[in-house]
């Protein structure tokens, strides 16, 4: 019991913590208690592989770019783990009525739509770079 | 003792019951019948659900069924919806099958798939019926008796010739912004398309555009992959309640029906009652199965112990082909979509070929995560895409048509598990090619790397396992009454009985044929 308390905290704080520095919000805390509940309920840990469980860990503790990291490993594995976390706290995002507009248009907003995607291309190579880099360097310091 | 036993309250189960009601029969509904939570409908809008806070619980569910398809194998949004989820609820455990890398869906609930379906109703036209033991004409009479029912929006277009008759529809529903532009590009394109085998126009859908009865028109909320119960979209418990509450059709919930048993007089139903466990048996003078064409077949095959024998097994393929309108990027989110069809294509190679019926939609009646990381950016990225994006966002979803094939069948395995084989499907990709090429000169773009068909068994729409043959003795076929041989008096009233699948929604030909076999059922009472 006091295990899964214990793991139920730190899936918590791993929601609090990946929701401000890869989606840049602040999640209710009711939010990252239905992030911990999704986990058992979905299973999302089963089966997965526990080296990049360990990877996630290491990279919150050395304030790495996950969301870096994140996008180098689903372009070769669109199933990993990682992903499959991210996908879940978008999903609790999106359900939080205060981010609505991030996912929502609600005015014409034409040159605004090219110019962020345009932007958001050319973001995305430097993430791919900088993601396999530290994919590397991480696997490589655990060696 | 009773008249007639029905087993199920699917599409055909319903419309049997309701004719045999009609004739003054005395019936009885036997079904496991899982109904949804009971709880309010869903009156927001879905876009007043997103910026509310109750899209948590109503939209992604206390389990977070809504949120499946992110760590399992791909199934409809609208089947992990939370009140969606009692459509097949147990189904694998009432009903045990192992099909391989097929996907089966089932469902036991009260009214079936059809809780979940997408509305499109479309009568088979003359090629269609060319391998049916009847003419096309035979079930006119039905199909307007099931439009006038249940009402069906629609128009006389460019496909009338392949949807049929549209007497007796009401006006078509509102096309969305995307949907109009696509229909404004085949219109100012229309040789191009029909030189190339294309046509589009308006779908056929059982959404009401008028107030119907006790039934509203449709509110645009787009909920249809959110609330099961809309009283503008058909359901057939809208057609069944009725009959229950006015005591016209007894009903009898919780019974999974095991088998049959033919006696000189009567037949008897074997089924287990699921709160108690026990066994228990109901007799009647015929028998009327619309279990689906799987579990219909299933019963057909335990009750004569046949642990051997084969039945074909039909499905309509489905593949998909996204595509993006960039002059829609940025485009604030329409507001008034319903989330069904918007627009249906048909192509045809040669005027000999099997057609294909696609069906076109846009994406406002789901969440932007569903489709989130599939886009190929960094999750900040993702957000900002979907956003901008989704307003451009099309799928054209075509069926392929089915015909008997050796190597797609059923067999009951002797512990009760229904086996499903189905290694042949057509081949894909010319349509959808030409589609794109098309589409490409309306400013819709995508690419043959986007292009998917979906697994075997993905379409739903089985069919064929217990095939209408006019002469043919063949055991476990049908006859042109739905008699199933060598039985006198047991029926079966759903998908079951079609010997092919044409590349449309068949929905409303179960429901057409369920009332003419429940009228042959009554003529067979009269009879003796």
């Amino acid at each position: 019991m006091a295990g899964q308390t214990g793991q139920a905290d730190a899936l918590q704080d791993e929601a609090m913590y990946v929701a401000r520095h890869v989606f840049g919000v602040a999640l209710r805390p009711t939010d990252a208690v239905r992030y911990a509940r999704a986990h058992e309920a979905l299973g999302l840990d089963r089966g997965a592989d526990a080296s990049q469980i360990d990877l996630l860990r290491r990279a919150m503790a050395q304030d790495a770019d996950l969301e870096a990291m994140e996008f180098a490993l689903r372009l070769s594995n669109r199933r990993n783990v990682f992903t499959r976390k991210l996908h879940v706290l978008a999903f609790l995002i999106e359900s939080d009525p205060r981010y609505v507009g991030r996912f929502l248009n609600d005015t014409p907003r034409r040159a605004g739509a090219f110019l962020s995607l345009g932007g958001h291309t050319l973001r995305a190579v430097w993430k791919l770079v900088r993601g396999r880099w530290l994919l590397r360097r991480l696997a490589a310091a655990h060696a | 003792m009773h008249d007639v036993i029905v087993v199920g309250s699917g599409a055909a189960g319903t419309w049997a019951a309701r004719q045999l009601a009609m004739d003054r029969r005395n019936v009885l509904l036997l079904d496991v019948g899982h109904r949804p939570a009971a709880q309010p409908p869903i009156s927001a809008s879905f876009l007043e659900l997103r910026q509310s806070d109750r899209l948590g619980e109503d939209l992604l569910g206390r389990r977070f069924e809504s949120l499946s398809n992110v760590v399992g194998p791909y199934q409809s949004p609208k089947l992990n919806a939370p009140r969606f989820r009692f459509v097949t609820e147990r189904s694998t455990e009432l009903g045990p099958l192992r099909s391989g890398p097929s996907t089966i869906t089932q469902s036991f609930a009260y009214g079936g798939l059809a809780n979940a379906w997408g509305a499109g109703t479309y009568r088979f036209t003359h090629d269609d019926f060319r391998h049916f033991p009847f003419p096309a004409s035979t079930l006119d009479p039905y199909y307007d008796a099931v439009t006038r029912e249940i009402g069906i929006s629609g128009t006389r277009d460019d496909l009338t010739e392949h949807f049929g008759s549209a007497e007796g529809l009401q006006p078509p529903l509102r096309l969305d912004r995307l949907a109009s532009h696509a229909l404004a590009g085949y219109e100012k394109r229309k040789a191009q398309f029909r030189a190339s085998g294309f046509t589009l126009g308006r779908p056929r859908l059982a959404v009401l555009s008028e107030q119907l009865n006790a039934r509203a028109a449709c509110r645009y909320d787009n909920l249809s992959f959110w609330e099961p119960r809309l009283d503008y979209l058909y359901i057939p418990s809208w057609t069944l309640d009725p009959l229950i509450e006015n005591q016209q059709v007894e009903y009898a919930a919780g019974k999974l029906v095991l088998e049959f048993r033919e006696l000189d007089d009567r037949v008897e139903v074997v089924a287990r009652d699921l709160a108690s466990h026990a066994v228990e048996t109901f007799s009647a003078a015929r028998l009327v199965l619309a279990a689906g064409a799987l579990n219909s077949a299933r019963l057909v095959l335990k009750s004569f112990n046949d642990f051997t024998t084969t039945l074909p097994l039909l499905d309509n393929l489905p593949s998909m082909v996204p595509f993006i309108s960039p002059r829609f990027f940025g485009e604030p989110y329409d507001r008034s979509a319903h989330g069904l069809g918007q627009l249906n294509v048909v192509y045809k190679e040669h005027p000999d070929a099997d057609y294909l019926q696609g069906t076109f939609y846009t994406y406002t009646a789901l969440l932007a995560s569903e489709v989130i990381m599939d886009f190929p950016l960094p999750a900040r990225g993702t957000v900002a895409a979907s956003k901008y994006t989704l307003p451009g966002l099309s799928v054209v979803t075509f069926f392929y048509p089915s015909e008997p094939n050796p190597r797609n069948y059923i067999k009951l395995e002797p512990d009760g598990t229904l086996d499903v084989t189905y290694e042949v499907s057509p081949e894909t990709g010319i349509a959808e090619r030409r589609l794109m090429t098309l589409m490409r000169r309306c400013g819709f773009w995508s690419h043959p790397k986007l292009f998917r068909v979906s697994p075997r068994g993905a379409g739903i729409h089985y069919s064929g396992t217990l095939a209408m043959r006019g002469q043919d003795g063949q055991p476990y076929t049908t006859d042109l009454t739905g008699r199933v041989r060598p039985c006198r008096n047991v029926f079966v009233a759903d998908a079951g009985v079609f010997p092919f699948l044409p590349a449309k929604n068949h929905t409303l030909t179960v429901m057409a044929n369920a009332m003419r076999v429940g009228e042959a059922v009554s003529a067979s009472l009269d009879r003796g």
